[in-house]
């Protein structure tokens, strides 16, 4: 007996001598053209992730955060922006925005001490806008030093931004925790970081671009509960005047995404498949450029300012890695990519 | 909070100092010689797979949770977010609500969830707990895939002390305090327990999901449970029994953020409050050969959850970002007849009939569910060494009815003179879709079918005995199971999120337990092992195919336990190794862990009083470890235990 106690406390010692060690090895990375691929990841499991594809040499990295700074992205990445030399990844639960070099993914920096945020406006080296969905304000930030300076107050919360002249147009995309209807573009003097005019649209603004006449389109879904037929309004950029506002005609469709080319011409949304229109048309399209399959489901869309190929995100069952489609200009399928979890938004680095 | 807890030890000492006078009324008892339950058992005359954890066991974590009793000697895996928070069981690789939790019969699982949360059932609270194996738990209802677990409290529960007092203080400001109260005759019982459990919680850890990596505290991890319970039972004569039973909870706790947001949660106020009253009354008759039982319920539950933004301290209209607010209400009403006839043939029928109501702001309206549910089971033994039974369940709920539930078993004792026995069993069990998955607002779908499961299982049970010196106990288990239509909730593609029946689940594994034991002059000893291997993947629609890299998420193909228990006339020591195999989470792995615990303890026994000490390590090794993805757990923390109890006369 005695000799199987003896047995079995070693036993302990060599379970516990087992112990895995780990320590992956440092990995540096010369990033040539390509794309940034975000992967958002599943809300409360910090599984987001940063994947990126060449497009010349068509490799792929997952995980390149990780493998170059040795911690995880964090809970639920929202979105990137592409700023000179660096990127600005906002992770949205983890309340972190983390700025990254575009040639090698190391991390330069972090804007921490926020709330919710979603969205990176950056006016020039000094200033740059964080938008925010619990926290009504925005935070006014250094984009060189990565202090905050101060905020805004809006009163609501806000989602995408676009910089037209020296005014920020702000959606109110979300009514999480407002009192106020979520049917408005907010518009910010960036010269002084005041609210200074608030446009009505249509219900849940949820994606926001400006176009080469300095227009900016809004598309609204009109609420996740259908409270309205979605809309795409065209606003004059200078003095917000509507200009004109086409209305879908189906109550329970979803329209979202709404991206713009790189000559600022052509634009495109999600609506089961991808649509685009031109930012003279009048009317919306009626059939899809690429039309959604069986076995695809497009959840994200990005357009690659260069050539306008489009990149469609599909998240699969939001449990496992998602698949990113590449298609040219003129819908034609190019290749898969298979990326991280819930491949979301979309960086082009060139 | 610490004015509370002070007032707390003055009522427990009032309680202690009355018993003197009170003691009067303590008349000698005469009651039923109980067999103590030695190890965690296997009942090896079972047709079906049944066990009971050991009370020595229980007795040395009657200070924490059910889960970390679970965790410890039993195959259920409990998957916690740390000490007081969430808790829930995968049982035999199913999901979490895929385990029916019942409290003397009465389901606790939550109408809305269909879970359990394990760490708000004191195991001071029940006096044992019986497990019954993937289909075995249709014996006490449907919908338990994984199995069923029953909390058991004896109307009349004998070797239970007059008056029992523990006190437990461990790192991190944890508090523990228990009392009991038995007072009564033969005829008449009255068993009162209360505990108050509280925690800081804030144990350093090493953070490495920021940069610079560094040692920190956990934040906003407290908690602070409150809850007594009390027992009626009266025995007229020797047929008939009446008891009422109450159990009362109100439970706060603090949602701590995950290690990636530290930096950024001070604007951050996240907690959940919990407050239950929990009421049966019941009467039993017992004449000859025949038993009948009339039981009923009432539950109710408040539970809410709090998202704030505290960014500037001060309330403002906006700073409530989810409030939800969640009432259930539930009635259940059972009552079961059972008779034994001669030649070792047995009868049982029983009828359920249950009413719950759900009052929340995620739902559009209040929605209730009535379920009535009717069974029988035959069991007969041939020649004292082959039993067989089958039970039949059937079930309604809202007026439909579900498919036909069999459960067959048998038991083969091998050899004529050797404690060897095959148990082999096989079963068909439906789960119900929870009320939020039919009715969440928005996504909830109504057209949800029930889940479909479909068990099989066989075991070997050995029991060895060379005198005191030695006993050994084993079992080995063998399960497959197939569930159909296993609700998964997907994104609609318009915002939200609907459950829908679109997986089908291949669920297997083997549990393995010895139980060795004995003792040689002043020593005795235990040594306790215990091994579970489960594997459960989706099984492709079109392929049928199962590749090796589909293990579902938070569920370890390994996992065991091991515990050494070496006494010496008053002292003891127990030794306990908990293992969790590597996991698979949503896009990552989960390393493999190892923790270790070790307890050293003294027991004083006097004509009337006991007393205990303990003194106890817990991950003795200090291991960094998560059980979920990147939330942090404590490394080694201490603790200290005394307890007093006054015996009955003797």
């Amino acid at each position: 007996m005695r000799n199987l106690i003896v047995l079995l406390i070693s036993l302990l010692f060599i379970f516990q001598a087992c112990k895995k060690d780990e320590s992956p090895e440092q990995q540096d990375h010369d990033l040539a053209k390509g794309v940034f691929i975000i992967n958002q990841g599943t809300f409360n499991a910090a599984n987001a992730s940063l994947s990126y594809f060449e497009t010349g040499s068509k490799i792929l990295i997952n995980n390149l955060f990780t493998e170059v700074n040795k911690i995880p992205l964090g809970d639920v990445a929202q979105s990137i922006t592409l700023w000179e030399d660096k990127a600005f990844i906002v992770v949205n639960n983890s309340g972190v925005v983390y700025c990254i070099e575009r040639k090698n993914a190391k991390l330069s920096g972090k804007i921490t001490g926020l709330a919710s945020p979603r969205n990176m406006l950056i006016l020039n080296s000094e200033k740059a806008y964080i938008s925010d969905l619990y926290d009504h304000h925005i935070s006014i930030v250094n984009s060189t030093t990565f202090e905050v300076t101060g905020t805004i107050e809006l009163n609501r919360s806000s989602e995408e931004m676009v910089l037209i002249g020296a005014k920020a147009y702000v959606a109110n995309y979300s009514a999480y925790g407002q009192q106020l209807k979520n049917d408005v573009v907010l518009v910010l003097d960036t010269n002084t970081d005041k609210l200074v005019d608030t446009i009505k649209v249509g219900i849940e603004p949820n994606s926001i671009v400006s176009d080469k006449d300095s227009n900016l389109w809004v598309l609204c879904s009109g609420g996740y509960l259908n409270e309205e037929l979605p809309t795409i309004w065209k606003i004059n950029g200078a003095n917000g005047e509507v200009l004109h506002t086409y209305t879908f005609n189906v109550l329970e469709s979803s329209p979202s995404a709404l991206k713009i080319n790189g000559n600022g011409d052509q634009l495109y949304f999600l609506n089961n498949g991808v649509f685009t229109m031109s930012v003279n048309d009048d009317q919306l399209p009626s059939t899809p450029l690429i039309s959604q399959e069986n076995n695809q489901f497009f959840g994200y869309l990005g357009v690659d300012p260069s050539n306008d190929n489009i990149y469609i995100g599909n998240p699969k069952d939001y449990q496992s890695s998602g698949l990113v489609y590449r298609y040219d200009a003129a819908g034609n399928y190019i290749s898969e990519i298979d990326a991280g979890i819930i491949p979301a938004a979309f960086g082009f680095n060139y | 909070m610490r004015g509370l807890h002070k007032y707390h030890l003055i009522l427990m000492f009032i309680l202690f100092l009355g018993m003197d006078s009170t003691g009067q009324m303590v008349f000698d008892t005469l009651f039923l010689n109980e067999l103590e339950v030695l190890g965690y058992e296997v009942d090896y005359l079972a047709t079906t797979k049944k066990s009971t954890i050991d009370s020595m066991f229980k007795q040395s974590l009657n200070n924490v949770d059910l889960g970390e009793l679970l965790s410890s000697y039993t195959p259920v895996f409990i998957r916690s977010y740390g000490k007081g928070s969430l808790a829930t069981a995968s049982f035999r690789g199913t999901g979490a609500s895929h385990t029916q939790v019942l409290w003397n019969d009465f389901r606790l699982n939550s109408p809305m969830l269909g879970q359990t949360d394990f760490s708000l059932l004191p195991n001071s609270f029940f006096d044992e707990v019986e497990l019954h194996y993937g289909g075995a738990s249709l014996v006490k209802s449907s919908g338990g895939f994984g199995g069923g677990i029953n909390l058991i409290n004896e109307p009349f529960h004998s070797g239970t002390p007059v008056v029992s007092l523990s006190q437990t203080y461990g790192s991190f400001n944890t508090w523990s305090s228990s009392a009991g109260l038995n007072l009564g005759n033969e005829k008449f019982a009255s068993n009162t327990r209360f505990i108050y459990q509280s925690s800081k919680n804030d144990f350093p850890y090493y953070n490495d999901a920021i940069i610079p990596a560094q040692e920190m505290k956990q934040d906003k991890a407290d908690y602070r449970n409150i809850g007594f319970t009390q027992q009626f039972s009266y025995r007229p004569n020797v047929h008939h029994i009446l008891s009422f039973s109450t159990w009362n909870q109100w439970n706060f706790r603090n949602n701590p953020p995950l290690m990636t947001g530290v930096e950024s949660s001070e604007w951050k106020k996240e907690y959940q409050d919990d407050i239950f009253t929990r009421n049966t009354l019941g009467w039993s008759y017992h004449k000859n050969r025949s038993r009948f039982e009339l039981k009923a319920a009432y539950f109710y539950e408040n539970f809410t959850y709090n998202l704030q933004n505290d960014s500037d301290g001060l309330p403002d209209v906006g700073d409530t970002l989810v409030h939800s607010l969640n009432k259930t209400n539930g009635v259940f009403v059972k009552a079961k007849y059972e008779r034994s006839f001669q030649k070792g043939f047995e009868l049982a029928t029983g009828m359920d009939v249950d009413f719950e109501s759900v009052n929340s702001n995620n739902y559009y309206e209040i929605k209730q569910r009535n379920t009535q549910s009717l069974f029988v089971q035959v069991k007969k033994d041939f020649w004292s060494r082959l039993k067989i039974s089958l039970l039949l369940r059937t079930q309604m709920s809202d007026a439909d009815m579900l498919p036909l539930m069999p459960l067959f078993g048998l038991n083969i004792k091998l050899l004529k003179n050797q404690d060897l026995y095959l148990r082999m069993s096989i079963s068909r069990n439906y789960h119900l879709p929870t009320l939020n998955d039919l009715y969440w607002y928005p996504g909830g779908n109504e057209n949800l079918k029930p889940e479909d499961g479909f068990e099989a299982e066989a075991g070997i049970n050995y029991a060895f005995s060379a005198g005191d010196f030695l006993l050994i106990k084993t079992d080995i288990t063998a399960h497959a199971s197939k569930i159909n239509n296993w609700i998964q909730w997907v994104d609609t593609g318009s915002g939200y999120w609907s459950p829908e029946n679109i997986n089908k689940v291949f669920a297997r594994g083997v549990e393995f337990t010895a139980h060795l034991d004995g003792h040689a002059g002043k020593s005795n000893y235990r040594i306790f092992f215990e091994y579970a291997y489960t594997r459960t993947s989706n099984v492709n629609e079109t392929s049928n195919d199962i590749n090796d890299d589909d293990q579902l998420i938070y569920i370890p193909r390994h996992t065991g336990n091991g515990l050494i228990s070496w006494g010496y006339r008053l002292y003891y020591i127990n030794w306990n190794v908990h293992y969790v195999g590597e996991q698979n989470t949503i896009g990552s792995k989960l390393p493999a862990y190892v923790l270790n615990d070790v307890a050293i303890g003294k027991q004083w026994d006097f004509e009337k009083v006991g007393l205990e000490a303990r003194f106890k390590v817990n991950n003795l090794f200090d291991t960094d470890y998560q059980a979920v993805l990147w939330r942090p757990m404590p490394g080694r923390n201490y603790e200290i235990f005394l307890s007093f109890k006054l015996n009955r006369n003797k």
